[in-house]
C-alpha cells in the first residue's frame, strides 16, 4: 500500500510539473528610447547656430553683431530676425531615417510689445544666408506659409513678459532636414502684420549676448526608428 | 523468489519513474522551434510619451532638467508609474537622473506643454553647443 502511495505522489508531481511547463507564460514591460538633440547658441563662437538681424530701414547694413535681434514693426522700420541651427552638427547624428517627434525653437525674449498682443511668424529660410553677408536687401528667400507662429506682448495670455517664449513648434521642418527632402536654411522671424501704423517692439537675445541663462536653442526630440 | 504482484508493482514504478525522469528532462530542455506560437493576440499599453522633449537648465553648467512633453502622460493610465532616466551629455561628461510618472519631482506641472520636474543630474555637464540627451522610459 505504501508503495502505491509512493507511486501517486509521483504521478502528482509529474502531473504538476507538465502543468508548470504547459502555462510557461511571458511578461515584458514596454521601453522607449527617445532621444534629444539641444544645439544651443552658446558659447557664442560656436559655428552650429547663426543668426542676424535685418532692418528695412538700413537695408544695407549687416547686424551680426548685435546682442539683441530687435524686431519692431511700423510703416518701413520693419526689422526681422534670421536664425539657423545646423541640424547636422548632432552629436550622434541623427540619423536620415528618424522621426522626429518634436522640434521646438526657443528664443528668449528680453521684451515684448507694451500694450498688446502681436502675432510672431516663423518662416523656414530657403535659400542660403551668412550671419556676416546678410542684409535687408540680401534676404534669403523663403516659404510663402509660415511654419508656426506665437503670440506674445504683454496682454496676452502667455509670452507676455521676458523669458523663453513657448509655441514655435518646428517639428516638420527639422523632419525634412533630417530626411534631406529639404536643405537647413533655418528661419525667418517677423510679425505677422508688418508696416503697422504703432510701432510695436519684440526683443530677442542673440546668439552674440553669449548667455549661459537666454541663448537660442533648438530642442529636437527624435526616435531612431519609425 | 519474488511474488509476482510484487514484480508487476516494480515494473510499474520503474515505468512511471522512467515516465516522471522523461517529462522532467523535456520540460528542463524546453526549446522553441515553432514559428507559430498562437493566434491569439494582447494588446499592450503603450505610454504615448514619446515626443518628451528635455529643457536644460540655465548656466554654464547643466545641473537639472526639465521634460516636456505635449501630452498629459501622467493623467495616461499608459504611463502613469513609468520610470523615466534621463542622461545628458556633451561628449565629454555626463549626468543622469530618475525618476517615476506621478511621482515627485515627475509630476505634471501646466496645462500643456506639460512639464515635470526639474529632475537633478547626478552630474554637472559643462554647456556647450550641441549636447545629447537620452531618455528611456520603462514601463508601466
Amino acid at each position: 500500500m505504501r508503495r502505491i502511495g509512493i507511486l501517486l505522489a509521483l504521478s502528482a508531481l509529474l502531473t504538476l510539473s507538465t502543468a508548470a511547463a504547459a502555462s510557461l507564460s511571458l511578461t515584458s514591460q514596454a521601453l522607449t528610447p527617445i532621444r534629444n538633440c539641444i544645439l544651443s547658441g552658446y558659447p557664442s563662437t560656436t559655428t552650429d547656430v547663426i543668426d542676424a538681424m535685418v532692418e528695412q530701414n538700413n537695408p544695407n547694413t549687416n547686424y551680426n553683431n548685435a546682442t539683441n535681434s530687435v524686431m519692431s514693426h511700423s510703416g518701413n522700420t520693419n526689422r526681422r530676425t534670421y536664425v539657423e541651427f545646423l541640424v547636422a552638427d548632432c552629436v550622434p547624428a541623427i540619423p536620415p531615417t528618424a522621426t522626429i517627434r518634436s522640434a521646438t525653437l526657443r528664443l528668449y525674449a528680453t521684451a515684448v510689445p507694451a500694450g498688446t498682443c502681436r502675432t510672431d511668424d516663423v518662416f523656414a529660410a530657403t535659400s542660403a544666408w551668412t550671419e556676416t553677408g546678410i542684409t535687408w536687401n540680401t534676404q534669403p528667400t523663403s516659404n510663402s506659409t509660415r511654419t508656426t507662429y506665437m503670440q506674445i506682448g504683454s496682454t496676452c495670455t502667455s509670452n507676455n513678459a521676458a523669458g523663453y517664449v513657448t509655441g514655435w513648434n518646428v517639428t516638420g521642418d527639422v523632419q525634412s532636414y533630417v530626411s534631406g527632402s529639404a536643405s537647413d536654411d533655418g528661419w525667418m522671424i517677423r510679425d505677422d502684420a508688418e508696416s503697422s501704423a504703432t510701432s510695436y517692439t519684440a526683443t530677442y537675445e542673440a546668439k552674440n549676448g553669449n548667455s549661459t541663462t537666454e541663448n537660442p536653442e533648438l530642442i529636437i526630440s527624435y526616435v531612431d526608428v519609425p | 523468489m519474488r511474488r509476482p504482484g510484487t514484480l508487476i508493482r516494480m515494473a510499474v514504478t520503474t515505468v512511471v519513474v522512467a515516465g516522471a525522469a522523461i517529462a522532467v528532462g523535456l520540460a528542463a530542455g524546453l526549446t522553441t522551434l515553432s514559428n507559430n506560437i498562437g493566434a491569439a493576440q494582447a494588446a499592450t499599453p503603450r505610454c504615448t510619451g514619446s515626443d518628451l522633449s528635455v529643457i536644460e537648465g540655465t548656466g554654464a553648467t547643466i545641473t537639472t532638467v526639465t521634460l516636456s512633453s505635449s501630452t498629459n502622460i501622467d493623467n495616461t493610465s499608459a504611463c502613469h508609474g513609468a520610470s523615466l532616466a534621463v542622461t545628458v551629455t556633451n561628449g565629454t561628461t555626463s549626468g543622469s537622473a530618475t525618476c517615476t510618472i506621478g511621482t515627485a519631482p515627475c509630476t505634471v506641472a501646466g496645462t500643456g506643454p506639460y512639464t515635470f520636474g526639474p529632475l537633478t543630474l547626478s552630474a554637472g555637464v559643462a554647456r556647450t553647443a550641441a549636447t545629447q540627451a537620452d531618455i528611456v522610459m520603462t514601463g508601466p
